[in-house]
Order: structure tokens, then C-alpha cells, then sequence
């Protein structure tokens, strides 16, 4: 196995709280020389950019691109939704636009949503508010992102807006979730025992600005960096797992898989 | 005030088993982690919010009722969740803000 660094949240300017230098082709140039393995594209509520986003990690190569959303549910949760290839995003992206409430953005209070190719040019506006609310409840999203083989990811359950914990109080029964997402800040020990033990913790940088990719990320050890891969070492199969900080720290060789299953 | 008479004066949908008690106050929010943080034991809930969590929570900080507001209805299984847990579940076609007011005026408060 090898210790690839994976960013599973990235916003690009198609986000309205994105910034409008972080197109598809500087987000892959900016992971490239982060050194990592993996990045994923998870705009609020849309994968627009997704096709500029593989064009342009098609282009440079060595970083695996991941496509995908942070869809907000009806409860206001923001769950990161990831995909292996760019048509299922695509047709999930849709699915999504049909469920998502149907508000004009303002661009003089949200922001421009421009949808670009990887060459950095204007293809168009989303004109639909991104930061809206889908009519999903968590499960039915849940269900929907795992029967299109995706993986399921609670957005930064430590902050007291759009988390899991903030919207409904406790851990929810009969959700699935690959992964939950912690904040910088937050310590995986205070949010241990509020998440079943078979849930794994994942840390992306949910960067808006180019400079803040990779400011935080997941080392899996897999023995390639591909979303089959990731897959199995959120689960802690067959020898696959998520390397603590702390043996990263230590540089060990091998490095040891603590995940609980 | 009882939750039967809240029922009555508001002309509320019992979804659930009405389980009849004392109401000691009211709370509203849709946030759950706002609720367990803030609302008393039996207080009922004015809410929008519809996950199943809300039974759980019900549960945790043991409400008096639940009242779902503005025609919005739970899932047959958070209905089942209630029944299960013996947690009253009452809806109504008003908004949480109407609620809360027509609440108010009976000589509902906070605590």
C-alpha cells in the first residue's frame, strides 16, 4: 500500500461563496502542486464545472479527479456526494436541479455562478440560487448517492450551521454515510462517541480560495489513488485505511490502519 | 394548560397517540441541536421540522407534544417512531409564528 493525500471538498467559482479565480484547471494546477492524489469538485448544489474539471485534470495528469456536489438536504444538512466518473455526476447533477428550490440567484447578493470550461471561459450562468435547499430529507439523498455507486459524506459535523449535529440534534438512525467531515478546529475525540464506530472520520479543506486547497486532507493508504480505492479504504477493506495524522507525523513506512472495522 | 386543550383550541391534527400531560411552556425552532440545548420538559414543540430526529428529541428532552406547522407531515415511519415512543405528534396547516402567538394568547410562555 501507498499514502495517497486526498481533498474531498473543493469549491470552484461556480459556488456563490466561491472565488472567482478558482476555475476547474487552477483547482487541478493547485492540487498538482500540493501533492495530491485525489481531489474532488463539490459545488453547492451542482456539477457544472464538473466537465471542465476533468478536461482540465485530463490534461496535466497524476491527480485523480473526483466529481461531485455538497447537496443541501431539506434539512438544511450539507452532505458531500462524490462520484468515480464524470457521467453519473453529471446525471445526479440533474437529478439534483430538479429537486432543488427554484430561487433566482442575486448576483449583487450572492455572487456571479459562472459555469466555465477548462480553458477558464464563460460558458454561461447558473441562474437558479445554488445555496438553496433541495426537497431531499438525508435518506432519501443517502439512498440516492449509493444507488448510483457514489459515496455519502456529512459536510462538517462540528459546525453549528448546515451539520448533521446542528439540524437534528443527534447521530439519526438508518442513515449509511461513508464517511463525516471535521472542521480544522474540531478534535476527532470530542466527535468519537457522537458517531458510530463504523462511521470513519475524513478531513477536506472545503476550500472556496485556490490557497486554501489542501489545507486540510485524508491520507488513505490504497494501492492506487482511485474512487474504487477510496471506497474501500473508507470501509477499512482488504488492508485499506485512513492513516492517522500521527503516523504520518512518525513517517512510518507502513503505516498503521486503526480504523475500527 | 394540557396538551388535550391545546389540541382543542387550536384545532390540531393528533397524527400520532395523544398522549395527554401538563404543558409547562413552549418552545419553537427548527434546529434539533436548539432544542436540546434550550427547550424544558414539557414544553411542546412548534416546528417545521419533519426527520425522524424529532421524535428522538421529543424523547431526550421529554416534550409534551410536537406541533408540525405550515400543512407539513411527517413520514408514516416517524409516525410509527412517535407511536412507538409515546411521543404526541400534532399538525396543522399554520405557520410556526401563528402557533406560537395563538399559544401565547392562551397563557402559553417559555420555561
Amino acid at each position: 500500500m501507498t499514502v495517497y493525500r486526498a481533498d474531498l471538498q473543493v469549491h470552484s467559482c461556480l459556488s456563490p461563496c466561491g472565488s472567482l479565480e478558482s476555475s476547474p484547471r487552477r483547482i487541478i494546477a493547485a492540487a498538482t502542486a500540493r501533492q495530491l492524489a485525489m481531489i474532488a469538485l463539490t459545488d453547492h448544489n451542482t456539477t457544472a464545472n464538473c466537465p471542465a474539471f476533468a478536461a482540465a485534470a485530463a490534461r496535466i495528469r497524476g491527480v485523480t479527479p473526483v466529481f461531485g456536489a455538497e447537496v443541501t438536504t431539506a434539512e438544511e444538512i450539507h452532505v458531500v456526494c462524490l462520484f468515480a466518473e464524470l457521467a453519473t455526476a453529471m446525471t445526479f447533477g440533474a437529478f439534483i436541479h430538479q429537486h432543488l428550490a427554484p430561487v433566482q440567484n442575486n448576483p449583487e447578493l450572492f455572487g456571479d455562478q459562472p459555469i466555465v470550461d477548462a480553458d477558464e471561459q464563460v460558458l454561461g450562468f447558473e441562474e437558479r440560487l445554488l445555496v438553496g435547499t433541495t426537497d431531499l430529507a438525508l435518506d432519501a439523498l443517502d439512498d440516492e448517492v449509493h444507488a448510483r455507486g457514489g459515496l455519502v459524506i456529512a459536510s462538517h459535523i462540528d459546525r453549528p450551521i448546515n451539520s448533521l449535529f446542528s439540524q437534528l440534534g443527534m447521530w439519526p438512525a438508518q442513515v449509511t454515510l461513508d464517511a463525516c467531515d471535521l472542521s480544522p478546529r474540531a478534535q476527532d475525540s470530542a466527535w468519537r462517541g457522537r458517531v458510530p464506530p463504523a462511521i470513519p472520520f475524513v478531513r477536506t479543506s472545503d476550500a472556496h480560495f485556490l490557497e486554501d486547497i489542501g489545507r486540510q486532507a485524508t491520507a488513505f493508504a490504497m494501492a492506487a489513488p482511485t474512487f474504487d480505492e477510496l471506497a474501500m479504504a473508507l470501509r477499512g477493506a482488504q488492508g485499506r485505511c485512513i492513516v492517522p495524522p500521527a503516523d504520518l507525523v512518525a513517517a512510518t513506512p507502513e503505516p498503521s490502519c486503526t480504523h475500527p472495522i | 394548560m394540557t396538551v388535550n386543550e391545546i389540541v382543542s383550541a387550536l384545532e390540531l391534527t393528533v397524527v400520532s397517540e395523544l398522549q395527554d400531560s401538563a404543558v409547562t411552556g413552549a418552545y419553537a425552532a427548527d434546529l434539533l441541536s436548539d432544542v436540546v440545548g434550550n427547550a424544558q420538559p414539557g414544553n411542546v414543540l412548534i416546528t417545521v421540522q419533519v426527520h425522524r430526529n424529532v421524535v428522538a428529541v421529543a424523547g431526550l428532552v421529554g416534550l409534551a407534544a410536537v406541533i408540525i406547522t405550515h400543512g407539513r407531515v411527517p413520514d408514516s415511519d416517524v409516525l410509527t417512531a412517535a407511536r412507538d415512543n409515546n411521543v404526541t405528534v400534532l399538525t396543522t396547516a399554520e405557520s410556526s409564528f401563528t402557533v406560537a402567538g395563538r399559544l401565547y394568547a392562551l397563557g402559553v410562555r417559555s420555561a
